[in-house]
């Protein structure tokens, strides 16, 4: 098991951090190991080098405490992963677990949709909009190509940005990410470039977008503009049981980036994910997060504000549904006078589901004349589910307008039978409250995508269980 | 359980040390050890018809969260069955730390006002509030320290069934101030905190409040509140906790800080952890309250100078929502700058 | 007699009042209407003494001396009393202990706090005169008051504070016909007891029931007539744009 988790998933937050578990760590990552990643991938020295200075930060690291529901984690078994050959997950669609199946069905996709979410072509067919959208892409000569071509083809300005937002001294997951990473995406939108579209990039990168440890990079020079989507609110099964990616942005100044990810993977899934932004003079960077699936995720997207006048926002929806947990949040940090954000948080929990909010709105010595909204509801459907909200606000400058409001609610059986007597199963009326109550990210994502996420979260409240 | 020195769980990995409690462990070190002569508090009623005993440290008497200082004298219990209650707080005055604990039993209704007053030396205290069944009280806790002075304080409270309580703790801070406030719920019961913050002298201050409602149809209404002038830190913790057994109750967290000037710094963590579905309410915040050009503009229309206006806005934001009783009592027991 | 010569006032480095002159005489009414955005608020809030507001050029006076650049609060203590068009809220604050510190301040007392003898009852008294709910006067100011409790609150501290000169901002909007009354009845017991009083309004009803002695027209930061009721009566069936 690459990842042995709790029996019980409570959590006591209540108790001082080091009095808990630290992580075990099992086996062991070996320098050669790391190596050979770096010969398959025939990467310049500087990348080799710089694997393994992250792989001994993270030996050197304490292992994590705050993580209450991750007994150990295996590296003999991550890191084989490397050296199995590359099998698909399944050889045919019958092999696909039956509620996956299922729901593709209920979602009506068409075979070829189908098939490629499950692993079982690499690519979609080239006959569509999506060729259309590359070329416009290169029309503007905005680069985007998978991160490991993107090192041999433009290794200068790769070399400027990796690392750079996130680096690998961060914490022990962060330096495991910078040891072994493989695959993901780099963007660079050129100067006073503005994308018209949406760029979905689950669907022209591929499959390689989606590794263990994919690394994605987002550039956008000076008054350029791109909003990006990864995922796909579909449920994907996925072979490896430990994620661990990492998103970074670079907004220049008066630059715009829209970052956002659906996520739905198969239910046996420990997602980490680091997600980090910096935004220069006037920049704005928006992250969306809509996730669904995994058993546990733990993603905070997070900005630095450091230029003056940046702003950002962030949207997350999380799904608990089962036995599944939610850690996720949003870190700000205002470096810079004029800057604002707002931050608006909302999960749901039922069947047993644990959502948990971290944020952290900071406003640095010198940073004045900031305005910090967060909001952070939850919607607890049952008596077996809970919903934990953990904010922080550090204020360094006395006129700062900072606010924090959360509020947990729960569906009250006035509500239901008002509905129900209109004419509405229980469930129904639930997964109608469900959609009301996430509306917010609605207004940032492309139709055919709010058109799937909304039928995923009827089909999600309406069944019994959900996916996987 | 929490020793005195835990750093607090959840906290965001960006800041690993809020204020550097260390005169505060040197300080539990030489009581420990009797490095320093230990005195002990004294009680003197300031208003007849009070209950006071004296009490001896026993295995169920003594602090929760506070390492145990054996002192021959100093622990209390004092009873109210109803009325107005007033207890003034000293120290024996041969000491350098003055400790004491006192255990207030509430038996009936009425007020009931515990003044702590400033004086040079340092201070580990416990409070111990029963409120018995069925009862309705208001407690207010002056505590009021030397600009030098190092506290320690533990007030935990335990309220039967049906009962209510208003619980206000005013704390003028010295030079650091650890605090925890902890209150457990009865059925049906219900609590206001208001724990108010008083920092004008470039005070360390670290305040930590937790409610835990393990019970049906209980309410618990927290508020922090901090003034903080002359380059002080607040951390302000708040942690409320409703088991799966809370249904029909409510739980209402609020932090807010209002920094007076261009040093001090608050940091504020109202956490929440609801795990029933069956709550009627369940929310928290946290503010940064800002002395507005136009409140202030409002006040001085009216004659008030600019520092008198912003006098006015501070007591105000201090008070606010407190009792008739409890807010001429609090005003003036604020000390300012 | 309160008077604003020649003034020019900037805000947000907008000249907002372009050379305005204006009096104000001890028992008179002075009233002045405009449209939206000619600049009666700003002018209002130029003559307290408002921080935004810059005075570029002319100046302020009251009663001969030269308030142009006094902070707002000697304003108040000269006489000076403006009943808000949207008066702000005041967490924490009450009625009653906005009111008891400015009567301690004008009683030349240290503490603002301290009990006033007889203030409390006086305040309560003049709570049911004006038909303000009794409660409203403990609470925080104007949270959850509603727009004609705010005006309410507003003239009651006037009449606890008896200042020489009252200035109104639109007093009656978010008043019913009573409310209305009550201030048009307000303003003339101020004239008549020898203050003066400066009103901005549009309300017809209001300005034919307290009679003032002149009413100045402002457009765009100028005053662009001047005269009796007779302006009142064109603006109220023409508008404003035979000024234009």
């Amino acid at each position: 098991m690459a990842i042995e988790l709790s029996k019980s998933l409570e959590h006591h937050e209540i108790e001082p951090v080091e009095y808990r578990k630290e992580i075990e760590i099992k086996g062991r990552l070996s320098r050669s190991i790391v190596e050979e990643i770096s010969r398959v991938k025939k990467e310049p020295e500087w990348m080799r080098l710089y694997r393994l200075k992250a792989l001994e930060a993270f030996e050197k690291f304490p292992s994590p405490r705050w993580l209450p529901w991750i007994e150990s984690i295996d590296l003999d078994e991550i890191a084989s992963y490397y050296v199995k050959p590359a099998a698909s997950t399944v050889s045919n669609f019958d092999e696909l677990p039956s509620e996956i199946r299922r729901i593709y069905e209920r979602l009506g996709l068409p075979e070829t949709y189908a098939k490629y979410l499950a692993g079982l072509l690499t690519a979609l067919d080239s006959e569509n909009i999506y060729t259309a959208m590359k070329d416009l892409l290169k029309k503007l000569g905005v680069i985007m190509l998978p991160m490991e071509e993107a090192i041999q083809k433009y290794p200068d300005i790769v070399k400027k940005y990796f690392g750079r937002v996130f680096p690998y001294t961060d914490h022990k997951f962060a330096a495991l990410h910078h040891a072994l990473w493989s695959g993901g995406v780099f963007v660079y939108v050129p100067r006073g470039v503005k994308v018209p579209y949406p760029v979905e990039a689950f669907f022209f990168i591929g499959s390689e977008l989606e590794g263990q440890f994919e690394h994605t990079i987002v550039v956008g020079d000076e008054g350029s503009e791109i909003t990006f989507i990864e995922g796909c609110s579909a449920p994907r099964l996925k072979r490896h049981s430990f994620h661990d990616g990492m998103v970074e942005l670079y907004a220049h100044k008066g630059s715009r980036i829209n970052f956002v990810t659906v996520q739905n993977w198969s239910r046996n899934i420990v997602n980490f994910n680091n997600k980090r932004g910096i935004a220069e003079d006037g920049a704005i960077i928006e992250w969306v997060e809509g996730s669904i699936g995994s058993k546990i995720t733990v993603t905070y997207p997070s900005t630095i504000l450091k230029g003056r006048g940046s702003k950002t926002t962030s949207t997350v929806i999380g799904i608990s549904n089962g036995n599944v947990i939610k850690d996720t949040g949003s870190k700000i940090i205002h470096a810079a006078p004029y800057t604002s954000s707002r931050i608006i948080s909302k999960s749901i929990s039922s069947n047993g589901g644990i959502n948990i909010y971290r944020g952290l709105v900071q406003v640095n010595k010198g940073a004045l004349n900031v305005k910090s909204y967060t909001q952070c509801d939850s919607l607890i459907l049952d008596d077996k589910s809970s919903s934990s909200t953990y904010p922080i606000e550090h204020i360094m400058e006395k006129d700062a307008e900072v606010a924090h409001e959360a509020t947990t609610f729960r569906i009250t059986e006035d509500q239901l039978f008002y509905m129900t007597s209109r004419g509405l199963s229980e469930k129904e009326a639930v997964s109608l409250i469900v959609l009301g109550f996430v509306k917010d990210i609605f207004p940032k994502l492309p139709f055919e995508y709010t058109s799937m996420l909304t039928k995923v979260i009827q089909l999600e409240f309406k069944e019994i269980g959900g996916v996987g | 359980m929490a020793k005195t020195v835990a750093r607090g769980a959840g906290d965001s990995p960006t800041i690993k040390k809020y204020i550097d409690k260390s005169p505060l462990e040197e300080l539990v070190r030489r009581a420990l050890n009797r490095e320093a002569p230990v005195a002990n508090i004294l009680i003197k009623a300031l208003s007849p018809n009070a209950f006071i005993d004296p009490l001896s440290p026993s295995g169920s008497i003594g602090f929760k969260s506070i390492p145990v200082i054996t002192v021959s004298q100093g622990f209390y219990r004092v009873r109210s069955t109803g009325g107005v209650f007033d207890v003034g707080v000293e120290d024996s005055g041969d000491g350098v730390i003055a400790v004491g604990y006192i255990e207030l039993i509430l038996e009936g209704s009425g007020l009931t006002i515990l003044r702590i007053p400033e004086n040079p030396v340092h201070r580990i205290m416990g409070i111990k509030v029963t409120v018995v069944k069925g009862v309705d009280h208001e407690v207010l806790l002056i505590h009021k320290s030397g600009k030098r002075a190092v506290d320690l304080s533990e007030i935990i409270v335990e309220q039967g069934d049906a009962s209510r309580l208003a619980l206000v703790a005013l704390f003028n801070t010295g030079s650091i101030l650890q605090a925890r406030v902890e209150s457990i719920q009865g059925a049906g019961s219900s609590i206001e905190k208001t724990i108010l913050v008083n920092s004008t002298q470039g005070s360390r201050v670290e305040v930590e409040d937790y409610s835990y409602i393990d019970n049906p149809s209980v309410s618990v209404e927290s508020y922090i509140r901090s003034r903080l002038e002359g380059g002080s830190i607040a951390v302000l913790r708040g942690r409320g906790m409703a088991s799966r057994r809370a249904s029909g109750s409510r739980i209402v967290y609020g932090i807010e800080s209002l920094i007076n000037d261009a040093e001090s710094t608050a940091f504020m963590h109202p956490f929440l952890d609801i795990h029933s579905n069956n709550i009627v309410e369940a929310r928290h915040y946290a503010r940064n309250y800002l002395l507005t050009m136009d409140k202030l503009f409002y006040i001085e229309t009216r004659g008030l100078k600019p520092e008198e206006a912003a006098m006015l806005l501070v007591h105000g934001f201090l008070t606010r929502g407190l009792s008739r009783a409890a807010r001429e009592i609090i005003l003036s027991n604020i000390s300012s700058s | 007699m309160l008077e604003a010569l020649n003034l020019v006032v900037e805000v947000n480095n907008k000249i907002v009042i372009n050379d305005v002159s204006i009096k104000v005489e001890t028992g008179s009414i002075t009233a002045l209407m405009g449209p939206n955005g000619s600049g009666k608020t700003s002018l209002v809030y130029a003559i307290m003494g408002h921080p935004s507001y810059r005075i570029l050029k002319g100046s302020i006076l009251i009663d001969g001396l030269d308030y142009t650049f006094k902070p707002t609060h000697e304003r108040a203590l000269a006489g000076l009393f403006l009943v808000f068009q949207n008066p702000i809220e005041l967490p924490g604050v009450s009625l009653e202990s906005l009111i008891r510190s400015a009567v301690n301040k004008r009683l030349g007392k240290n503490d603002l706090l301290e009990h006033v003898p007889g203030l409390p009852d006086r305040i309560l008294g003049e709570a049911k005169l004006i038909g303000l709910k009794e409660e409203l006067v403990t609470r925080d100011l104007n949270i959850g008051f509603s727009g004609g409790e705010r005006k309410r609150s507003e003239i009651l501290q006037a009449r606890v504070l008896k200042p020489k000169y009252l200035i109104l901002d639109e007093p009656d909007s978010g008043l019913d016909v009573d409310g209305v009354r009550i201030i048009a009845d307000y303003i003339k017991e101020v004239a008549y007891s020898n203050g003066g009083v400066l009103l901005v309004t549009h309300n017809p009803t209001l300005l034919s029931y307290v009679e003032p002695g002149i009413i100045y027209v402002m457009l765009n930061g100028r005053i662009v007539a001047e005269g009796g009721l007779e302006i009142a009566d064109k603006i109220a069936r023409e508008g404003y744009n035979w000024l234009r």
